[in-house]
């Protein structure tokens, strides 16, 4: 099986993921686009499975999976405290440092 | 390549682009969980079937639901023109589109591939993660990793709870004394 098919697809989405976290201004949606990356890698490390012929790149998988279940409840909870305390959940609100 | 793998494909790029696009961070947020299943059938197309199971229950189960509370608590009204700043639309369709060249053109150019191709021809067959094979490494040879996995998520919950928690959230205010008088209201 060839996984050149695979990489494309997935530098495609991470590219799309990197797009909107640069452009998008909700907090919540660039928090999604994140995700998006994350999979794209995910993609990336399953296809190259075929190639090296071990489990590692499925076991990577595994890891990126748990640190990122682990980061969402974390980043949730973060924009929910921002949401809290600046009754808006966009990055723009963020600039506090600069005044 | 076959039928299979370029509609998955197709629908999994229109997603990730619906994501980006929509006005509505509901929409963004049920298009990415059609993306997160378009990429769970590309692990299944690879063979992956732990990472299947795992994707769906992981991300479209548990990390969407918790992404969709939040936007129902948050009660998010709709950008309704959706106002791009200008240097972030440049900077940021700059910065993907040189990503995009910077992964394609060594995945294009033929000596990368005729590195691949003869390892390729080896190990074709030989690759299923079913839930034995990926459990056999990780208790054996990733064990170490396993059991920092589960101190890693006890360490989020717990944070998440101090976060999300009234007084925990005097952290990221300007001012301590509205966070109090909201504890009495």
């Amino acid at each position: 099986m060839n996984p050149a098919g695979y990489l494309v697809v997935s530098a495609l989405l991470f590219c799309i993921g990197a797009l909107g976290v640069i452009v998008r201004k909700n907090a919540i949606v660039v928090f999604m686009c994140v995700e998006l990356m994350l999979n794209a890698v995910n993609l990336t490390f399953v296809a190259l499975t075929t190639v090296t012929g071990n489990l590692d790149g499925q076991i990577a998988v595994f890891f990126v999976m748990v640190v990122a279940a682990a980061e969402s409840a974390i980043g949730l909870a973060i924009i929910l405290g921002v949401f809290r305390n600046f009754k808006s959940a966009e990055v723009s609100v963020l600039s506090e440092l600069k005044r | 390549m076959s039928f299979e793998f370029y509609t998955i494909s197709l629908l999994a790029i229109l997603s990730a682009m619906l994501v980006v696009i929509a006005r509505n961070p509901l929409y963004s947020a049920l298009s990415l969980i059609c993306n997160l299943f378009c990429v769970a059938a590309l692990y299944a197309l690879l063979q992956a079937h732990f990472l299947v199971a795992a994707q769906i229950i992981v991300y479209a189960g548990a990390v969407m639901v918790l992404v969709l509370f939040v936007l129902m608590l948050l009660n998010i009204k709709t950008e309704a023109a959706l106002t791009y700043n200008t240097v972030a639309l440049i900077l940021g369709s700059l910065t993907s589109v040189t990503l995009l060249l910077v992964y394609l053109i060594p995945l294009i150019s033929t000596s990368t591939s005729a590195i691949l191709m003869p390892q390729l021809a080896e190990n074709q067959l030989s690759i299923v993660g079913d839930v034995k094979s990926i459990g056999r490494e990780l208790f054996t040879k990733f064990l170490l990793a396993f059991e920092l996995a589960s101190a890693v998520i006890m360490v989020g919950v717990v944070g998440a709870v101090m976060l999300a928690e009234p007084t925990g959230a005097t952290l990221y205010s300007s001012k301590p004394k509205d966070s109090t008088s909201e504890q009495n209201q």
